[in-house]
């Protein structure tokens, strides 16, 4: 009896909630559809008025240039806000990665408690989750305190602080997937403590720091709240953007969001790979 | 390559070692010596601080008591790397990115050795253990007899004066387990370095050792040659752990330590005991008692009732009962006729005196 029972349960499971051409199923896939479409719309929408023109809020499908582009390239403005949110985004990053691995090795050694490992956590991701505002307020009250002009220096540490928890993050589950042994082995072969982490440990975090370099770039890259409060005479990109539009919508806009837009998602997919790691890169 | 001490004496002394975790000892004042050139095997049940006694050996962890000699002196607190014994993991611990020859290289290479020295031990390393060849393979593409060997290799190059082996087999398939028994001790008998190999399968322990050291409950019960281990068992855990034993209750030793009565008879000790004037249990093999046909004389004869018997291939297992009332089996080789281990019929069995072991007798409950 029993048996039979379970076998109508599992029928059951099988048959689907809703048949394939209903209503229901019908109105799901439309919903689908809308949600996709307001999602994706405006983004293409960017990237046809990067390459069309547009005449009374119609898209001119004959007019394809790269004009926008060679205006873009030519704003003396945008380049140097470019410039100088690549050199903000390393700065920050490679500030992050080496902090980050120094946290989280401290961490993961064995006899550390729960609870420090606990307490690190909180104090890492806290300011990723705090509201921009209060982090960069507080780094603002700060740099008055202390005298430091705003600029450069204010804006890579925001900008560390808010992607130091997602490196760390990523580099703290890299370091626990090495296994314990491996790092007594080398140890025990005669290797000093640097030693191990030159050769054991740094050479199985590699993909690891790369895709948190990766992210933690991208993160920085469009940091605008933040930078906001503690920006100087320069400005990043994202600031820039948006002080060319509060004067007027220029179209090179369109061309510099689709330049951006295609990098991000390239970053993104590499990160994604270089997560998942080779087969081979942590056990044997 | 490996220099003996110069007085002789052992290789490394232990004493007193103990480890204490908040709740639990794991090692609990552990005494051992380790001799020069030996296949020195601990073997004991899981929990009873094999890996815990390895460990602080090899400079893992630090003892919360007592001292580990070695050259006179003591190590207990010295440095991992510092110390001149390499060790064998059963997981292998091979580096996953680093091929088989820089695997087997790591130890010369972090102590700063030339390029072309560290090439050419590893040729010769490599061939000892049998993967000449597989220099430029990655620990992944290797089968776990292959991984154990690069893992002795690269343990072996590194000269130590130990080798410590955490229950290296445990993840083989029988077959290549056995294989590797014969490997191990062919390779130590061809290098003379001292082996230190905890394992939790006596068989293995017998098969590779030559002598044994028997934990227990993070003690040593006994230490001595597998067959002292067998025959002259020291405590009830160790008359058990190996085998089937006979253990016969209520015998007493005389004060002058001379025989021993029990509930078989009168026997007399062949060697002096450390139990005269007290209670004890006999120990004796079921293999050690014989059927004795028309004739026949032993040290010890006793009469008794077969009531079972059971075939078992190459040998025949048989339950006896005494005419006074005391349960033994027996353990003979199989014959292809019907002999005389019949159930129901009346035997004769003997045994030499020099088959016993006693032990002290279970405290009163
Ligand atoms: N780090 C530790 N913290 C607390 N207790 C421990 C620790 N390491 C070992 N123990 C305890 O010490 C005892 C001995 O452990 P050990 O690992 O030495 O046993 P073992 O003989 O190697 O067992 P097995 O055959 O299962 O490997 C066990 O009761 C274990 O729970
Ligand atoms: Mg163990």
């Amino acid at each position: 009896m029993a048996t039979v029972s379970a076998n109508f349960r599992a029928a059951d499971a099988r048959r689907p909630l809703i048949g394939k051409r209903s209503l229901a199923d019908w109105l799901l896939g439309a919903v689908a559809g809308i949600v996709f479409l307001a999602l994706y719309a405006p983004i293409f929408l960017v990237f046809a008025l990067s390459f069309f023109r547009t005449r009374r809020g119609e898209v001119q499908w004959d007019s394809f240039s790269l004009d926008w582009y060679g205006a873009l390239f030519s704003n003396a403005e945008i380049a140097q806000a470019l410039v100088f949110s690549l050199i903000v985004g390393f700065s920050a990053t490679l500030a992050a990665i080496v902090l980050a691995t120094g946290i989280a090795l401290y961490a993961s050694v064995p006899q550390r408690s729960e609870r420090t490992r606990a307490v690190l956590e909180f104090l890492v991701f806290l300011p990723f989750l705090l509201p921009p505002i209060i982090t960069g307020l507080s780094l603002l009250i700060l740099s008055r305190e202390i005298g430091l002009p705003r600029g450069f220096i204010t804006i890579s540490i925001g900008h560390t602080v808010f992607v130091l928890a997602i490196v760390y993050r990523i580099l703290l589950t890299r370091i626990q997937a090495v296994s314990r042994n491996v790092l007594e082995a080398s140890r025990d072969l005669g290797a000093s403590r640097w030693q191990t982490f030159r050769y054991i440990l740094l050479p199985q975090l590699g993909s690891a720091m790369a895709a948190a370099a990766m992210l933690a770039f991208a993160l920085s890259f469009d940091e605008t709240m933040i930078t906001l409060f503690l920006v100087g005479d320069e400005s990043t990109l994202p600031l820039r953007l948006y002080a060319m539009m509060r004067v007027g919508f220029t179209p090179e806009i369109n061309a510099l969001v689709t330049l951006v837009l295609i990098a991000s998602v390239l970053l993104a997919l590499i990160a994604a790979r270089f997560i998942r790691g080779r087969v081979g890169d942590i056990e044997p | 390559m490996t220099q003996s001490p110069v007085d002789g004496g052992p290789l490394l002394s232990v004493r007193g070692l103990a480890m204490r975790y908040d709740a639990t000892t794991a090692l609990a004042a552990v005494d051992l010596d380790v001799q020069n050139g030996e296949f020195l095997t601990i073997l004991g049940p899981s929990g009873s601080g094999k890996t815990t006694l390895l460990r602080l050996i090899g400079g893992f962890i630090e003892p919360s008591e007592g001292r580990i000699l070695f050259d006179g002196v003591d190590i207990a607190h010295t440095a991992i790397e510092a110390r001149p014994f390499n060790t064998v993991f059963q997981d292998y611990a091979l580096f996953p990115h680093m091929n088989v020859a820089q695997n087997v290289g790591y130890g010369l290479m972090v102590r700063g050795r030339p390029k072309s020295e560290i090439a050419e031990k590893v040729a010769k390393y490599l061939e000892i253990v049998d993967l000449a060849g597989m220099e430029r393979r990655h620990p992944a593409q290797l089968s776990g007899g292959q991984r154990q060997r690069v893992a002795l290799a690269r343990a072996l190059i590194c000269d130590p004066r130990l080798v410590l082996l955490d229950e290296p087999l445990a993840a083989l398939d029988a077959g290549l387990r056995r294989q590797m028994q014969e490997f191990l001790k062919s390779i130590q008998r061809q290098t003379g370095v001292t082996f230190l190999f905890v394992t939790h399968d006596q068989d293995e322990a017998v098969t590779l050792s030559d002598r044994i050291c028997v934990m227990a409950q993070g003690r040593v019960e006994q230490i001595g040659t597998a067959r002292d281990i067998y025959y002259r068992p020291k405590s009830r855990f160790v008359a058990t752990f190996f085998g089937d034993n006979n253990l016969i209750e209520g015998c007493r030793v005389t004060v002058d330590g001379a025989c021993v009565e029990t509930p078989l008879g009168v026997i007399d000790l062949a060697a002096p005991t450390a139990l005269a004037g007290k209670r004890a249990t006999l120990c004796i093999r079921p293999e050690s008692l014989s059927p004795l046909s028309e004739g026949e004389t032993a040290d010890m004869s006793i009469q008794a009732q077969v009531t079972a018997v059971d075939f078992a291939g190459p040998v025949t297992r048989a339950l006896l009962e005494t005419d006074a009332g005391v349960r033994l089996s027996l353990k003979s080789f199989s014959r292809p006729e019907r002999d005389s281990i019949l159930a129901g019929a009346r035997l004769t069995i003997g045994f030499t005196a020099s088959a016993t072991a006693l032990i002290p007798a279970e405290a009163a409950p």
